[in-house]
C-alpha cells in the first residue's frame, strides 16, 4: 500500500462491537468512515478517501476496529 | 449573559494563567523546566526505549508528583518510543487507569480511573456531547462567540499576550458556557480547579473542601435543568441514563453528574490553553510557515495536527502494571507505575524524518498527542474546533500577526504541563 493509491484497492473491515465510538476514524478519513445511531463505526463509501487516509484512520484507531488488507 | 469580557478580573485571569507565576511556579521545579525537551528525550529514547525511574527522574529532575502517583509506594518504569508507548496504552487489560484512583476521589467517580466494562457505559454517556459530528454546536452555541469577543477587545490595540487574551479564556469559558455558567464564576471555578490538583504540598481536606466547592457552585444548575431544561451541557448529563450492575436503567445521580463535571472543567481548561499557545508560539517561530497557513487556510490543520506531534501540552501520562509483563525488553513487576512519554513517541525518528522540526509540510501521521486506546482523549474533536477558530480568527482579524520586537521570545516551559511563557505579538 502507498499513499498514491486509491483507497479503492484496499479491503476494509470495521468490527462496531469493539468500536468505542470516538470518531478517530472520522477525523482522519471523514469520506470513508462515519458513526452510526448507535454511536459505532460504519463505512460510508470505500473510496471516500486517498489511500492515506484510510490507513492512518485504521492505524489511529483506539480500539483497533478497522482491519484493512489489499 | 454578557459576552463583552467586562466582568473578567484581569489580574485574576494574569494570577490563574501566567505560567512564570507563583501558582504555577512555587513548589514544582517541572514547572520551570526550560532545558531542550527534543534532546532530552532523544537520549532516553536511545538508551532506552524503557527505563527504571519516571520520566523526569530519567530526565535529571526531581519534584512533587501532587495528586500524581507517587514513587515512595510503587516501583516505576517510564517508555519513550513510539512502539512501546502505542502498546502501553493500548492494553488496559494489562495497563490499568486504576493508576488515577487516588484523583478520583477528589473528583468524584470519572472516566479518567474507571476500566473495562464500566468505563465503556460511563463514557458511552458523554462520548455524544463531544462527538466529532457535535463540533458545529460547540462552534455555533460557544466557540464563536467565545473567540468573537475575546478578539474584539484587543484588535484595535495593535498588541496583545495572546496566552492570557485568548489561548487561556477561550477552553475555560466555552466549557463553562456549556455549564451554563458565567465569566466571572470561570475564572473562581479555574482558581478551585488549581487549588484541588495543584503540584505544590496541599492537604487531601483542604483538596477536597475545592472539590466540594466546585460542586457547590454547579449543584445548582444541575437542579436548574432538572426543572427547566437548555441546550447545554448539564442538561445532556441529566437526561442520560445508564444500565448499572443489576440491569436496572437509572438517570445519572447529581454526584455522577459532578464527577464528570469536574473532570471534563480540568481537563478541558487547562489543556487546549496550553496547546492553543503552542500552536501560535510554533506558527510565530516559522514566519514562512505562518505566512503559508494565512494565505491557505487548508493547512490549518495541519499546522494544529504537527503542533500537537511537536510538542503535546501534556508530555506523559500514568498506568498500573496489573501483571508481570515485559516491555520494550524490560520486564515490569506486576503493581508498578509505568509512565508513558508522548512526547517522546511523538517525536520517534523511527516513524518520522527529523522529527525534531516543526514542519506543517510534512504527511499527516497519527500522533499520541491525544494519547489512545480506550482512554483517548474525550474532548479531542472540541479541542481541534477550539484551535482551529482561533487559529483562523487571528490570521482573520489580526493583520501581520508577529512576535513584539520589544519583547523577549517566550520559551516552552514545563515538564508535566507545557506551554509557552507567554505569546507577546503585534499586528496591523
Amino acid at each position: 500500500m502507498t499513499a498514491e493509491q486509491s483507497a479503492d484497492a484496499i479491503e476494509i473491515t470495521v468490527n462496531p462491537p469493539t468500536c468505542a465510538g470516538t470518531a478517530v476514524c472520522a477525523f482522519y478519513a471523514p469520506g470513508t468512515f462515519d458513526l452510526d445511531d448507535q454511536g459505532k463505526v460504519q463505512l460510508i463509501d470505500t473510496g471516500g478517501d486517498p489511500a492515506s487516509a484510510v490507513i492512518n484512520a485504521a492505524e489511529a484507531c483506539p480500539t483497533r476496529s478497522i482491519r484493512l488488507s489489499s | 449573559m454578557l459576552m463583552d469580557g467586562s466582568d473578567l478580573d484581569h489580574d485574576l485571569v494574569r494570577t490563574l494563567f501566567d505560567i512564570r507565576g507563583e501558582m504555577h511556579q512555587s513548589h514544582n521545579s517541572a514547572a520551570g523546566y526550560v532545558d531542550d525537551l527534543h534532546q532530552a528525550l532523544r537520549i532516553a529514547r536511545e538508551t532506552g526505549p524503557v527505563h527504571p525511574g519516571s520520566v523526569g527522574e530519567v530526565l535529571g529532575h526531581t519534584y512533587h508528583p501532587g495528586i500524581l502517583p507517587s514513587a515512595e509506594n510503587h516501583h516505576v518504569y517510564s517508555a519513550f518510543s513510539f512502539d512501546t508507548v502505542n502498546d502501553v496504552l493500548r492494553a488496559p487489560d494489562t495497563y490499568s487507569n486504576a493508576v488515577y484512583d487516588a484523583a478520583s476521589e477528589l473528583f468524584g467517580k470519572n472516566i479518567l480511573q474507571l476500566g473495562g466494562a464500566e468505563h465503556g457505559r460511563y463514557r458511552a454517556l458523554v462520548q455524544p456531547s463531544f462527538a466529532r459530528n457535535m463540533t458545529q454546536w460547540w462552534i455555533d452555541r460557544w466557540i464563536n462567540e467565545i473567540v468573537d469577543t475575546l478578539l474584539r477587545r484587543i484588535e484595535s490595540q495593535g498588541r496583545a499576550d495572546l496566552n492570557l487574551e485568548l489561548c487561556a479564556l477561550l477552553p475555560l469559558l466555552t466549557i463553562t458556557s456549556s455549564f451554563g455558567i458565567g465569566w466571572r464564576e470561570a475564572l473562581q471555578l479555574r482558581e478551585l480547579v488549581e487549588s484541588m490538583i495543584t503540584h505544590a504540598p496541599r492537604s487531601n481536606g483542604d483538596r477536597l473542601a475545592d472539590s466540594a466547592a466546585i460542586g457547590a457552585m454547579l449543584t445548582p444548575v444541575i437542579e436548574s435543568r432538572r426543572a427547566d431544561p437548555k441546550d447545554d451541557l448539564i442538561t445532556v448529563l441529566t437526561r442520560e441514563t445508564i444500565v448499572d450492575e443489576s440491569g436496572e436503567r437509572q438517570h445519572l445521580s447529581d454526584d455522577e453528574i459532578l464527577g464528570l463535571s469536574r473532570l471534563v472543567l480540568t481537563a478541558g481548561s487547562g489543556t487546549t490553553w496550553r496547546q492553543l499557545g503552542i500552536v501560535l508560539w510554533s506558527l510565530l517561530n516559522h514566519p514562512d510557515q505562518l505566512e503559508a497557513v494565512r494565505q491557505d487556510r487548508t493547512l490549518v490543520r495541519a499546522a494544529i495536527e504537527e503542533a500537537m506531534r511537536w510538542e503535546v501540552t501534556d508530555p506523559t501520562f500514568h498506568r498500573l502494571a496489573v501483571a508481570d509483563t515485559t516491555l520494550g525488553g524490560v520486564d515490569i513487576p506486576r503493581g508498578s507505575v509505568v509512565e508513558v512519554c508522548l512526547a517522546a513517541a511523538n517525536n520517534d525518528p523511527t516513524r518520522w524524518d527529523a522529527p525534531e522540526k516543526y514542519d506543517i509540510f510534512r504527511a499527516i501521521r497519527p500522533h499520541l498527542g491525544f494519547a489512545t486506546g480506550p482512554h483517548v482523549c474525550l474532548g479531542m474533536h472540541v479541542a481541534r474546533a477550539e484551535m482551529t477558530v482561533a487559529l483562523n480568527a487571528v490570521l482573520d482579524r489580526l493583520p501581520n500577526v508577529r512576535w513584539d520586537p520589544d519583547a523577549a521570545r517566550p520559551v516552552l516551559m514545563g515538564l508535566q504541563m507545557r506551554g509557552p511563557s507567554e505569546v507577546p505579538v503585534v499586528f496591523g
